[in-house]
């Protein structure tokens, strides 16, 4: 059976019987199939297979699977209590238990959860305000170059526990009243010990250690000025600069012909006549551009001293011990490292405490002053003759370049190309002489 | 006569009976389908009892895209593809399987049965579907997910692959039987 004799493909004929093809494709079908043996033959065989498998009959469902489907139907809550609300009712009643169970247990999680919240939370709110506060400024206080884990932390964070504690001070006139009354919020078990720690610190507090009370701000400010007369606004910096009693930490002014110039600069003022420096700047020319900003350092002021207090307490203990006590050579010697290396830390520290009070001290301006753009006729090219000469220096330097270029090229790879063309050589050629007598062999004779 | 996409819709509305008359209709064909996938009646049963359960569940997220018979039968095919993955994992002893099946089957259902078994998974697939099952080529399409070319010569393979081993089998089922 073939394309060719039969129109009618054998799968289209299957589709047929099947009842799957629409009326004129089936009218064809049909029409054809009146007319050819084999194809009635395909139907015979087609509808045989199928008249055979109707044969394979399974036994009746189970009574179980009507059973189990209409149980569930008749149990099926959600469908019931969406159509008919009545019905909510009764499916609270018939599962009254299950219900009452989860009640059960959902009133014992609330009152276990409220129990917990009674227990643990007050004591988690006082750790949370005097723990940090207390423990973290009496470690400071003790040891502050601790390699423990506490005090390997960011000393910020060690420092906004200490202003925290301060804070929470009634108040600052004494620190060691301060911290005495900080000790009454801590839980009762702790309270008499570390109340009596608090005190032995306080006690031990160095007279000079003042504890701020005013926020210290670190100032700093960015302008942008464009100013028309570069050089009245380049004279108007100085005396600003001189007026408010501040200084300028770098300078850079930029008089490059054909650019119009600038001039970048640090400057600092007392932190007091800021606004009014900011002011006189502003009135330079054109304001394109302004940033304030202020950052809160009060809490590495109050760590920088507590360790430094700390540091300076070691020191003395130190120099003491060296002088009371006597022993072996390497002890002594261990001693006065130590001591060095505290002196360092108290130097180091001393640096940045001084920093910190700058910062706070004066203001730091970053100013960008620049002139507006005006062209110029004047230029800085060069004569004709002069790029002339270059040209041909160039253009010398250029030609002698390439040839050392290319003189290491073939020096480099040379040998490698030289053996290439000779592994070539002979393919090549048999190649070439292939074609060459190809073409020239004459046309057959008609 | 309701059609069974009205009755679905009925029984979204919250009509019982149209799930009770879907479920006379529909609950020898799925039992049926099962059966003949499995020798295991007690499962075929289960089968056929989640696959209406599952329809009783998902009724408030049906949607009629579909034809019921198609929604329907779509379920039972997750079901029995989802029954042979776990048998192919932990199969099912099943010696004494086949000698009771013969005993139930008569002689010429053992003897068509034995050659389905034998067809490729596929084409017997597509055979079943529409000889037992009574899908059009587009519902087999959209429930296998395949195009309705492939179903058409799935369909046909099949069959006459079905033609050629129930012909030399007639002789020897009689052997048996006699």
């Amino acid at each position: 059976m073939t394309a060719e004799t039969h129109p009618v493909e054998r799968e289209q004929l299957m589709a047929y019987l099947d009842g799957e093809l629409a009326g004129n494709e089936a009218a064809r079908v049909a029409t054809h199939l009146a007319e050819c043996a084999d194809c009635r033959q395909l139907e015979a065989d087609l509808r045989s297979v199928s008249a055979q498998m109707l044969s394979w009959n399974v036994e009746p469902a189970p009574q179980q699977l009507n059973d189990g489907v209409l149980a569930a139907l008749q149990a099926n809550p959600s469908l019931r209590s969406a159509r008919e609300p009545w019905n909510l009712l009764r499916f609270i009643f018939q599962h009254r238990l299950r219900i009452a169970r989860w009640a059960l247990a959902a009133a014992c999680v609330c009152v276990a959860a409220l129990v917990l919240i009674r227990v643990f939370a007050p004591s988690a709110v006082s750790n949370y305000l005097t723990e940090p506060a207390a423990e973290l400024a009496t470690r400071a206080h003790l040891n502050p170059y601790s390699n423990s884990s506490r005090d390997s932390k960011a000393p910020a964070h060690r420092g906004e526990a200490i202003v925290g504690a301060f804070q929470a001070m009634p108040a600052p006139a004494s620190p060691a009243v301060g911290l005495a009354d900080k000790t009454k919020s801590f839980s009762r078990s702790q309270q008499a010990a570390e109340a009596r720690e608090e005190a032995k610190m306080a006690s031990n507090m160095d007279e000079n250690f003042v504890l701020p009370t005013a926020p210290m701000i670190a100032r700093t400010a960015s302008l942008k000025i464009s100013a028309k007369d570069f050089q009245s606004a380049r004279a108007g910096v100085d005396r600003i600069i001189a007026s408010f009693h501040g200084f300028a930490a770098s300078m850079t002014i930029n008089n490059a012909v054909g650019e119009p110039q600038s001039l970048n600069a640090e400057l600092h003022f007392p932190a007091a006549q800021c606004d009014a420096a900011l002011a006189a700047l502003k009135g330079l020319g054109r304001v394109e551009q302004e940033q304030q900003g202020g950052e809160e350092v009060i809490a590495q002021v109050v760590d920088l001293d507590a360790r430094l207090k700390n540091a300076r307490e070691t020191e003395t203990r130190l120099r003491d011990i060296l002088k009371t006590r006597t022993g072996k050579v390497t002890d002594v010697l261990e001693v006065e490292n130590q001591i060095a290396e505290t002196r360092q830390n108290i130097e180091q520290m001393e640096g940045e405490k001084k920093q910190l009070h700058d910062r706070v001290t004066f203001s730091a301006i970053t100013l960008d002053l620049h002139e507006e753009y005006q062209a110029s006729l004047e230029t800085n090219d060069p004569s004709a003759g002069r790029r002339i000469r270059n040209a041909v220096v160039d253009g010398f330097r250029a030609a002698a370049e390439g040839s050392l270029a290319l003189l290491v090229f073939l020096l480099s790879a040379g040998p490698s190309l030289l053996l290439a063309a000779i592994i070539m050589f002979w393919p090549i050629r048999w190649v070439w002489r292939r074609l060459r007598n190809s073409a020239a062999v004459p046309a057959p004779a008609r | 006569m309701t059609s069974d996409e009205q009755l679905i819709l009925d029984f979204q509305g919250g009509s019982q009976a149209a799930f009770a008359e879907l479920f006379d209709r529909y609950r020898q064909p799925v039992f049926g389908f099962f059966r003949r996938r499995l020798r295991d009646t007690a499962r075929a049963e289960e089968l056929a009892q989640e696959t209406f359960l599952v329809v009783l569940r998902g009724i408030e997220r049906y949607e009629p895209r579909a034809t019921f018979r198609t929604y329907l039968y779509s379920i039972a095919f997750k079901q029995a593809s989802g029954e042979f993955r776990r048998a192919k994992h932990d199969p099912v002893p099943i010696s004494t399987e086949p000698v009771a099946a013969a005993q139930q089957d008569s002689c010429d259902a053992l003897w068509v049965r034995r050659a389905v078994e034998k067809l490729d998974e596929q084409h017997r697939e597509v055979l079943l579907l529409r000889e037992y099952e009574q899908l059009s080529y587009d519902e087999i399409a959209e429930l296998l997910r395949i195009p309705v070319n492939t179903v058409r010569s799935r369909l046909f393979r099949a069959r006459m692959e079905l033609k050629s081993l129930l012909v030399p089998e007639v002789s020897e089922i009689k052997k048996v039987s006699s």
